[in-house]
């Protein structure tokens, strides 16, 4: 009764944190043109001089907050990873004179929802709440964003949960073997730490730690709001003002890592965790964010990868042959590192049939290229999925937040529409030629210990 | 851990991982893939509406056509889209004796249509209007959906009609698709051990009814269904007269009507199988299941509770439910998290929630996250004390406030969710609720008092109603390394 089951996997989102393109590329906003009056966004500087973005909707009592403090895990020291991700935790664990059971309380007395994380590039904040209540829900995101107590026991307990958090998120193969994709093909590089840490850094972390860490990430030159919901501009600016106005100004100094493509690995490793199926990684160098060809690998991405029955990989493994239950292919794609990323869990000793068929299915696009209908199915569904994914005023808040922290505007929905619509024939021929590579193919492979370990290529 | 429901909907769309914070409602997940709560935001039903001025968000309207098919609309102007879905009033406790699976089965096989006359599979047409789309068997139904721009409306519903009668299969398509539900069954389930454990509990838990065997079906009879067993089931239960239809979207019931006769108007009515209803015995005995997975990140607790649901309760019977549970474990401001983790630093993470949505039963869910493996004991007493301490001493006007206020913005956070706002509704209307009474929900919820809550308490907090299901990793031989 209230278990259900689907038939197409629910998507793996377990790697967007390393981009809000990704997602923009696969849910998103305003791909169709109504959509895009129907939901305008106003762009605002407050009195303050904060940049505000607002889409204003009183359909629903209620008003979405998001706020983004660019910085994130990135800035974590060498072996203080998580630490960031921390500082977010322990942002509502108390705060001023409230200690956290009362924060807490008066937060649920308000119906409001109130979080605090740190993604690879920004410390973001979200507050849901219902429109009667939003003045003094604001006070209380106020106080936590200037006066977290972040006090010893709560601090402990906090540091426990997230790592037993960590053994209850690598339970998952697919997981677990992207984390150790990212720690094999980004070696020595920041993008190979995992935004919320490991057991051992997080084990060594102090109180200080934390607060050192803090001062760090909460910089004002850093900031960017989004509101969305039933809020006009002139309150808009107000609140934000009145939450915002007194937070201090660090040296706006940003960490951005050089530019780099994952290493070209090819590995097979052991699950460590007693797994019964394998599970495949597989990724590509893709054209960069803000290169011309950047939509043309998206919707030949999508093409192979959406994950979708019409999609050639799962048509092969999944359709015809019955390997898989979950085979897709996301883009990966920030300002300085650009790929795409397939996963597939499947029997372990079906696994070298399944990779024969990944292969083929890359050499069949290197060689062939999509179809006309391929390639025009590929672009409605690239804009369909845009608009229909962000259907909650929290969603648009993140999507527009995760834009910005990229350095896009909010009119990346039309340039993404058409970037996409210009694609045309020749020039899907010639990347696919250029970038779908079967040769190129990074691989990562889990499988259970003592299952042999067939090579990749 | 309710409010971080909404939240972790957000975040998944954010620039991050996902945070610890949100580890309660991660842990309730896989027993609870869809909507777990019974709220419905469908309180425009009633409304007036001024002419020229759009619906309020969530207007109902209901309809029938000739052939039996109920088609409900949800009004939602905001967007130019639409959310179409077909729900069958079959599920997997409609399953026969010893073809556990076989509901699932049929639905990924829905899904093998060809469009002769535009020359495109189902799933090539599905990109080709841009669409989103899924389905899904639960033990109570299987439905349907796709998302779509609206002009694209009339489209999809001509698909979901066309395969609502004559749905042809090969033997081939149904033993490949066989394949792909064993590796499903392999790669959600039997990878998790916390999945594993929660279908232990359940079938534990229910001694008679189907509710107690898996949706998915188990391993050993999914490797021996049929292409024969599939068309039979598919004659015997998918026609119009035992299917729901819910559009919800920037359309109105005017335009729906239409579209639907055009559309699902030709379908022949056809008869569908009775469906057998059972009921749990009383139970009389506490039972324990427990896991030992070397596998299991950490030791966790689930504690079940046999109920009534709110299609088999007594009047204010599951809301009182509804409202102990948040009470008990809705987020870290609830009797759990401040006795159990914040005070007595006996778990990780806790939580509560009532699955009362079940046609036939319900259940209360309770789980503590415990962290090590010789805390267990400690844990299962003071989850107990705790129990027993709410069951004689009630709970406080408080509790209770704060935990009506999580649900009344939860109602409205539905709302914003055109998806969710029509699954809630159809949830309902499939095991046989009105819309009135849907619509009424929000305002019984808030009627609910303390001695409601506490009468509850009293009723089913009771050891002999309950399943225990421990899961922990096997000690490690002496002498191994940590």
């Amino acid at each position: 009764m209230n278990i259900a089951i689907s038939y197409r996997p629910r998507s793996l989102r377990f790697w967007r944190c390393y981009s809000s393109i990704l997602l923009a590329g696969l849910l998103a906003l305003t791909a169709m043109a109504p959509a895009a009056t129907a939901r305008d966004v106003q762009k605002l500087t407050s009195p303050a001089g904060i940049s505000i973005w607002l889409v204003e909707d009183h359909g629903v009592p209620l008003v979405a907050l998001g706020f983004a403090l660019r910085g994130g895990s990135l800035l974590d020291p060498p072996g203080k990873e998580g630490v960031g991700s921390l500082y977010a935790q322990m942002m509502d664990e108390g705060a001023g004179d409230l200690d956290a059971n009362t924060f807490k309380s008066r937060l649920a007395s308000l119906g409001a929802q109130l979080s605090f994380s740190v993604s690879q590039r920004a410390l973001t904040g979200g507050l849901v709440t219902l429109k009667k209540n939003v003045e003094e829900a604001a006070q209380l995101l106020k106080l936590a964003l200037h006066e977290p107590r972040l006090e010893e026991a709560e601090f402990e307990r906090t540091k426990r949960q997230a790592v037993a958090f960590l053994a209850f998120e690598q339970r998952k193969p697919e997981r677990l073997a992207v984390r150790k994709f990212y720690e094999a093909a980004f070696e020595g590089h920041p993008y190979a730490n995992a935004v919320n840490g490991t057991a051992e850094s997080l084990r060594t972390l102090t109180v200080e730690d934390v607060r050192s860490q803090g001062a760090k990430l909460i910089d004002a030159s850093q900031l960017h709001v989004v509101i969305v919901g039933a809020i006009d501009a002139a309150e808009a600016t107000r609140l934000v003002d009145e939450v915002f106005s007194e937070l201090p100004s660090g040296q706006g100094k940003q960490h951005t890592p050089a530019a780099i493509p994952p290493a070209k690995i090819s590995k097979n490793i052991s699950s460590p965790s007693g797994h019964a199926v394998a599970t495949a990684v597989f990724a590509l160098p893709m054209p960069r964010l803000g290169d011309q060809h950047f939509f043309t690998a998206m919707a030949l991405n999508h093409i192979l990868g959406s994950g979708n029955f019409d999609a050639w990989l799962t048509e092969e493994v999944r359709v015809k042959r019955g390997l898989t239950y979950s085979i897709s292919s996301s883009i990966i794609a920030n300002p300085t590192t650009s790929f795409s990323l397939g996963v597939l869990t499947t029997k372990p000793e079906n696994m070298d049939q399944a990779l024969k068929a990944v292969r083929a299915v890359y050499q069949r696009m290197k060689t062939n290229g999509p179809t006309q209908r391929d390639l025009s199915n590929a672009k409605n569904s690239l804009n369909g999925a845009y608009l229909l994914g962000i259907d909650t005023s929290a969603k648009l808040a993140n999507q527009l937040l995760g834009l910005w922290v990229d350095g896009l505007g909010p009119d990346y929905a039309s340039i993404r529409r058409s970037g996409l619509n210009r694609v045309s024939a020749a020039d899907a021929k010639d990347i696919a030629q250029r970038v779908f590579d079967p040769d190129e193919i990074r691989f990562l492979i889990m499988r259970p210990a003592n299952q042999g370990s067939a090579k990749p290529n | 851990m309710l409010h971080f429901m909404y939240l972790q909907q957000a975040s998944r769309s954010a620039t991050r991982d996902p945070t610890p914070r949100e580890f309660g409602l991660r842990l309730l997940a896989p027993i609870a893939c869809l909507l777990l709560f019974a709220f419905i935001a469908a309180s425009g039903h009633m409304t007036a509406v001024h002419a020229g001025e759009p619906a309020p968000v969530g207007k109902t309207t209901s309809m029938q056509l000739a052939n039996g098919l109920q088609i409900v609309v949800v009004e939602d102007h905001r967007l130019p889209v639409a959310t179409h879905m077909v729900w069958y009033k079959v599920g997997a406790i409609d399953d026969p004796q010893g073809s556990s699976g076989l509901a699932h089965l049929l639905e990924h096989l829905m899904f093998k249509s060809f469009d002769a006359e535009a020359d495109e599979t189902f799933a090539q047409t599905m990109s080709r209007l841009g669409a989103i789309d899924n389905a899904r068997t639960a033990h109570d139904y299987t439905y349907f959906y796709q998302r779509v721009a609206k002009e694209h409306l009339p489209k999809v519903m001509a698909i979901e009609a066309r395969r609502m009668s004559g749905l042809t299969l090969t033997k081939e398509q149904v033993t490949t698709e066989r394949d792909v539900v064993r590796e499903e069954r392999r790669s959600v389930v039997e990878s998790d051990p916390l999945k594993l454990l929660t279908e232990q509990v359940q079938a534990t838990l229910y001694q008679n009814h189907n509710y107690g065997r898996s949706p998915i079906g188990w391993s050993h009879e999914i490797a021996n269904l049929q292409q024969k067993d599939a068309v039979d089931f598919y004659e015997a239960y998918y026609s119009p007269g035992n299917a729901i239809v819910v559009i919800a979207g920037d359309v109105t019931p005017q335009e729906v009507r239409q579209l639907a006769a055009e559309t699902y108007g030709p379908v022949p009515a056809g008869n569908a199988a009775s469906r057998l209803r059972l009921r749990e015995p009383e139970p009389i005995a506490a039972r324990r299941v427990e896991l030992i997975d070397r596998r299991v990140p950490r030791p966790t607790l689930f504690r079940y509770y046999l109920t009534p649901s709110y299609n088999t309760a007594s009047p204010g019977q599951a809301e009182s439910l509804e409202v102990l549970m948040a009470i008990l474990g809705g987020g870290e401001t609830s009797r759990m998290h401040r006795v159990l983790v914040n005070e007595q630093n006996a778990a990780l993470a806790v939580g509560a929630r009532y699955f009362g949505k079940g046609r036939d039963s319900g259940h209360l869910a309770l789980f503590g996250l415990v962290g090590q493996n010789n805390k267990m004991e400690k844990f299962e007493d003071a989850l107990d004390a705790l129990l027993a301490d709410v069951v004689e001493n009630g709970v406080t006007e408080e509790e209770l406030t704060r935990a009506k206020a999580a649900i009344e913005a939860k109602l409205v956070f539905e709302k914003d969710n055109q998806m969710k706002l029509a699954t809630s509704i159809a949830e309902a209307l499939v095991v046989g609720r009105s819309i009135d009474d849907i619509t009424a929900l929000p305002d019984r919820l808030a009627a609910v008092t303390r001695a409601d809550v506490e009468k509850a308490a009293r009723e089913f907090l009771v050891a002999r109603r309950s399943v225990t299901g421990l899961m922990a990793s096997p000690p490690r031989p002496k002498g191994t390394a940590q």
